[in-house]
């Protein structure tokens, strides 16, 4: 654990990553001490500039930007973390079935994981999102996670198939443990680092999925998420009368969070892959060369 | 004739898929709440005459039954009648397509050589500066969704510096270069947002290439550094980019949805989008349906290219 908590500190992307999400958690947190006016309130004229009354500019309903922002973190973070999981232990527990049971199980499932997977994503989720109506977190949330598990199934399948015909799967077997319980405790455990990808991952997309969902106008209006922020900004023709501060804290909001996952899971890559920190072969190779031709002019 | 065999199992699986995607999208609308008559005719309307217009529609049928005939008419080219322009389906499709693909090749045309150049720069100096750079930028610019990217770059270059227009539709009447520069700046986002993985996936096969002892013996019988990268280095490593670029086609038209709403172009994303918000079925079903088949066909297309390139991947597929 000690040594973990090292590789990780020594890795300044990992650093970096972790210090954006804490933050954005924290200010989602502490949103009533941060911005304790109602973020649904009108507190001054239509589309100000930002002030130092107004740190972030009014919307074109006069409401506060600054509020909005630090209000909306809380459902757009809640619904991708939470979405993220959701994910992730879909994705994990169907990988896990077919990779272990194989045969016929497995080409159902399969079938089924490749169906989904090359569905393009989106206009699925809008065609889910417009049979269910005018949806509310909790659909949105379900919507995003049936539509986009293939992904971990794929990966966590593979891995099991490759564990599946190892020994201590094998005697686990003879000795007479059943099917669940080899799974969940003796293969299981040995995906954790893969789950560990697989979640980041998923909870970027999720937040980024849940977010275009509410831009294009899928979400509640009246709910403050950054996605639903864009929505009526963009409504409310923010780019064309020139409110780019409208726009830009719930944007900058969404960036901020996708970019520190994605430092975050940067390096859970290069701890799972050591390939990816390879170096510059060729360079070796051409020193290698360089060094031989000089060694060989010496010997001449 | 070993690639024909590669080629009819590939089509096998792809009509499969395809039959598959199908069944899906159809009875997403059929198992969620939304009925059709009364879609057409308002909340307010009679409960008689919402079940006289789904018995007309043949809406009250059993759902395979209605799944039967609507395939059927797929399979003829007949998409149905839109429950919201009153009119048949298939030609609003073919002209949103149109729409969408000049989209998607202005994106093409800057993503190849910005993503593969890139990838080529970093994978030859992998672990120096500028290898960090172009990593850390792709993917920083591929984490941020394009819709976002794409407000970001509306406000600067549209609105601030006034070099590209706001609005992703030319006037009536506008020359190619015209509808082409109306285009640039609803490309940009999905380009951007594309790119590093682009780059990432060239990368890594350059690096990998470079590791192989082929290019250790091509360095030490002493070819020339230039030579080595052209001929040895670049051809290894650029036969997975292929790949990945035809399987990306199927991330672009879902990126496609939310340019097209964003600029405002009529095309295929847009037709899905309204006929969503409209609950127009027939038409949502048939967007849907031809967007998987682009994707599906891409992906079939990246396969076929790589087992022309790569003898491996014949040998692995036909055994």
């Amino acid at each position: 654990m000690n040594f973990g908590w090292q590789l990780l500190w020594r890795q300044k992307k990992a650093v970096a990553g972790l210090i954006i999400v804490t933050a954005l958690c924290l200010m989602a947190l502490f949103a009533p001490i941060l911005a304790p006016t109602d973020p649904g309130e009108r507190v001054g004229r239509s589309h100000q500039p930002p002030t130092v009354e107004h740190y972030f500019g009014t919307t074109k309903m006069g409401r506060d930007v600054y509020a909005q922002f630090v209000w909306g973190a809380r459902p757009s973070l809640a619904v991708g973390f939470a979405t993220g999981l959701f994910i992730t232990a879909l994705g994990t527990i169907i990988g896990l079935v077919a990779g272990y049971f194989g045969g016929r199980t497995d080409a159902t499932l399969d079938l089924i994981t490749n169906a989904v997977l090359v569905i393009p994503n989106i206009p699925l989720l809008i065609l889910l999102a417009s049979f269910a109506g005018t949806v509310g977190p909790v659909a949105i949330m379900l919507i995003i996670a049936l539509t986009s598990w293939p992904w971990g199934a794929r990966m966590t399948r593979s891995q099991t198939m490759a564990l599946r015909n190892r020994e201590f799967v094998t005697a686990a077997r003879m000795v007479g443990e059943p099917a669940w319980r080899i799974i969940f405790v003796e293969i299981l455990p040995n995906l954790v680092p893969l789950i560990g990808i697989n979640i980041v991952g998923s909870i970027i997309y999720a937040i980024v999925a849940q977010t275009t969902l509410e831009y294009l106008g899928f979400g509640d209006p009246l709910n403050v998420t950054w996605g639903t922020m864009l929505y009526n900004a963009q409504n409310s023709s923010a780019i064309i009368v020139g409110a780019w501060w409208d726009i830009s804290a719930p944007a900058a909001g969404i960036a901020l969070v996708g970019l520190g996952l994605a430092l975050l899971n940067f390096t859970f890559d290069e701890i799972a892959n050591p390939q990816l920190r390879s170096g510059p072969a060729l360079s070796r190779w051409l020193r290698l060369s360089r060094l031989r031709k000089r060694e060989l002019e010496a010997a001449r | 004739m070993v690639t024909g065999r590669t080629l009819s199992a590939r089509v096998g699986t792809l009509l499969l898929t395809l039959w598959l995607v199908s069944i899906l999208v159809f009875f997403a609308g059929q198992v969620l709440p939304g009925d059709v008559g009364r879609v057409m005719l308002g909340p307010f309307a009679d409960a008689q005459a919402v079940a006289e217009l789904n018995k007309r529609l043949g809406a009250d049928q059993p759902v395979l039954v209605q799944y039967g005939r609507w395939f059927s008419n797929v399979l003829t080219g007949d998409f149905g009648t839109s429950l919201s322009m009153r009119a048949p389906v298939a030609p609003f499709v073919l002209e949103s397509l149109k729409r969408s693909a000049a989209l998607a090749g202005i994106i093409l045309v800057f993503l190849v050589p910005l993503g593969v150049g890139a990838g080529v720069i970093a994978g030859l100096n992998a672990g120096r500066f500028i290898d960090r750079l172009i990593v850390m930028a792709g993917v920083s610019f591929g984490i941020v969704p394009d819709f976002v990217s794409g407000l970001m770059l509306l406000i600067v270059f549209g609105l601030w510096l006034n070099w590209f227009p706001i609005s992703g539709v030319a006037p009536d009447g506008a020359g190619f270069w015209t509808n082409g520069y109306y285009l640039i700046l609803p490309a940009l986002p999905l380009v951007l947002n594309l790119a590093g993985y682009i780059a990432r996936m060239t990368r890594a096969g350059v690096i990998e290439a470079m590791a192989a002892d082929y290019t250790r013996t091509a360095v030490l019988k002493g070819l020339e550094r230039r030579e080595i990268i052209f001929r040895h280095v670049l051809r290894n490593a650029l036969t997975p980019t292929i790949a990945v670029l035809a399987t990306q086609t199927g991330y672009m038209l879902g990126g496609l949805v939310v340019i097209e709403a964003l600029f405002g172009i009529q095309g295929l994303g847009n037709l899905v989008l309204n006929a969503a918000k409209a609950r127009d079925f027939p038409m949502l079903e048939a967007g849907v349906l031809v967007m998987a088949a682009i994707f599906v066909l891409s992906a079939a297309a990246g396969d076929v290219v790589l087992a022309l390139l790569d003898p491996r991947q014949r040998r692995r597929a036909s055994s």
